[in-house]
């Protein structure tokens, strides 16, 4: 197949560009990226592919497959780059580009609905019974009263991130052994 | 030359305090044996990490950890990161504020509405930078009474107290060294496993998206460290903990062989300063007694 650089769709790539990935342009399609991936053998994300297809403007196989979301975000691709094309942002900046087409998956919206309405990524009533187990200290961090919960609720509330990762009002945590970190 | 050890405000995080409060206890004793003064950061909420803020928006990842710096600026102390998730994500939104104006007023906009302001006043700090680059491993083990000789210890840095490097600056990020001199420092050898410094499969959303997966990287990391059969993991990030805590006892329920005992660094540090196991380590899903009786001789 003939690639015709000049008559990509550039809209995708102009996006990432803005939405954090900065220096996409400078991928030259060594591999060094996808060399140190951890998920690269296991999964469908396919970082030098990946790279490849923003540049190509190839949108609907990136963003609809989901496979960026599989991105451990180790950032071993990032460092080890010879270009510095920051192929990690460009993953976080597809990410955005999903979120706003509302293509994100479940387990985003637990981890943001966690943190939402308990102030931490894991439930707080298992840990204060582990804390008394083992003699620590009263919990004061944003779990031990409500009024901090509602700080970062109010921070959240003034960004887009609320819509973005479908944080709803009447959420509960799944169980008492939620580990929702990411 | 060493860096002065005096005052620090403990941020402790999500996994630390409410899953494994026996490692906060581990650092708060032996911090305080070592002669570091830890403070609490009152009401500092969670980080927050890559996978769901930061993924969908920068601005809303940013506001949060801006909130968190600006509890421990009002303490007038610097930071102290016991996670490498908390320190890569802290510490990055803090060089990224002190250097750009439009962003720090864009965050103080929305930390106006709940009464808090960010200055731009501290340093973020990893408890493994702290305790190497500032306390010294020559006070470690003077301050240790058991020594460690003949344990091997396969260490485990994790992803985000490495890289990105540029930002992070706490380690060179193809040869890291501090975590294996602090574990020396208690008399066990850190023995050398391939790709040591490769990622345990927990993070960026993984453990949540994709059970599967998450375990299958995992399995190929403690294969890796199985090469060089160590008596134990040493790390010194809580999410890698949990990950090779509940991850080996995820591959031993579909009937893998794994189990390898795992430590928090401080929870060792403890061990060798005679602190009671009870407090500082009792809360694994892969056993460790046996690791503690064989070389601490405590039941």
């Amino acid at each position: 197949m003939k690639i015709v650089l000049n008559d990509t769709n550039k809209d995708l790539v102009n996006k990432v560009i803005e939405y954090g990935g900065k220096r996409v342009y400078k991928c030259f399609q060594c591999g060094m990226c996808a060399s140190g991936c951890p998920v690269a053998s296991d999964t469908d994300h396919k970082i030098k592919r990946t790279m490849h297809q923003v540049l190509l403007g190839l949108d609907e196989h990136i963003l609809d497959k989901k496979a960026i979301w599989l991105c451990t975000t180790c950032f071993m691709c990032l460092e080890r780059c010879p270009q510095n094309a920051g192929p990690t942002d460009v993953v976080f900046a597809l990410r955005r580009i999903s979120a706003e087409k509302g293509i994100i998956p479940e387990a985003q919206i637990e981890v943001a609905n966690t943190i939402y309405h308990l102030g931490h990524a894991v439930t707080v009533k298992k840990g204060i019974t582990l804390r008394d187990k083992v003699q620590a200290p009263p919990l004061k961090t944003a779990g031990s009263d409500k009024k901090y919960i509602l700080e970062i609720q109010k921070m959240v509330d003034s960004t887009n991130a609320r819509k973005l990762l479908k944080i709803r009002k009447d959420w509960k945590p799944k169980g008492d052994d939620v580990i929702a970190c990411d | 030359m060493l860096l002065p050890a005096t005052d620090y405000a403990l941020y402790t995080g999500c996994i630390i305090p409410l899953r494994y409060p026996d490692i906060e206890n581990s650092i708060r004793e032996t911090m305080s044996l070592l002669g570091a003064n830890v403070y609490d950061m009152i009401g500092a909420g969670c980080c927050p990490p890559g996978g769901a803020f930061w993924s969908v928006e920068e601005i809303s990842g940013l506001v949060q950890s801006a909130r968190n710096l600006s509890i421990a600026e009002s303490m007038n102390k610097d930071l102290m990161a016991v996670c490498n998730g908390c320190f890569c994500y802290l510490k990055s939104s803090n060089l990224l504020l002190k250097n750009d104006q439009a962003k720090r007023e864009k965050v103080n906009i929305i930390l106006n509405k709940i009464g808090r302001k960010y200055h731009g006043t501290i340093s973020v700090y990893h408890l493994v930078e702290i305790l190497h680059d500032h306390i010294g491993t020559e006070k470690i083990k003077k301050a240790t009474k058991i020594k460690l000789d003949g344990a091997k210890a396969a260490v485990h840095y994790g992803c985000h107290l490495l890289r990105p490097s540029d930002h992070l600056m706490a380690e060179n990020p193809e040869k890291p060294h501090k975590l294996d001199a602090l574990v020396e420092a208690l008399g066990m050898e850190s023995v050398y496993y391939p790709k040591k410094l490769s990622c345990c499969g927990a993070g960026g959303g993984m453990r949540g998206n994709n059970p599967d997966v998450t375990l299958k990287i995992l399995e190929k990391k403690l294969l890796n460290i199985k090469y060089s059969d160590p008596d134990c993991i040493v790390t010194a990030c809580p999410f890698c903990f949990l990950q090779f805590d509940l991850g080996q006892k995820g591959l031993r329920d579909r009937g893998e062989d794994f189990c390898i005992p795992v430590f928090y660094y401080n929870q060792l540090l403890g061990l060798s300063m005679k602190l009671p196991k009870e407090r500082i380590a009792s809360l694994s899903e892969t056993p460790r007694d046996g690791f503690i009786k064989k070389f601490y001789g405590v039941d």
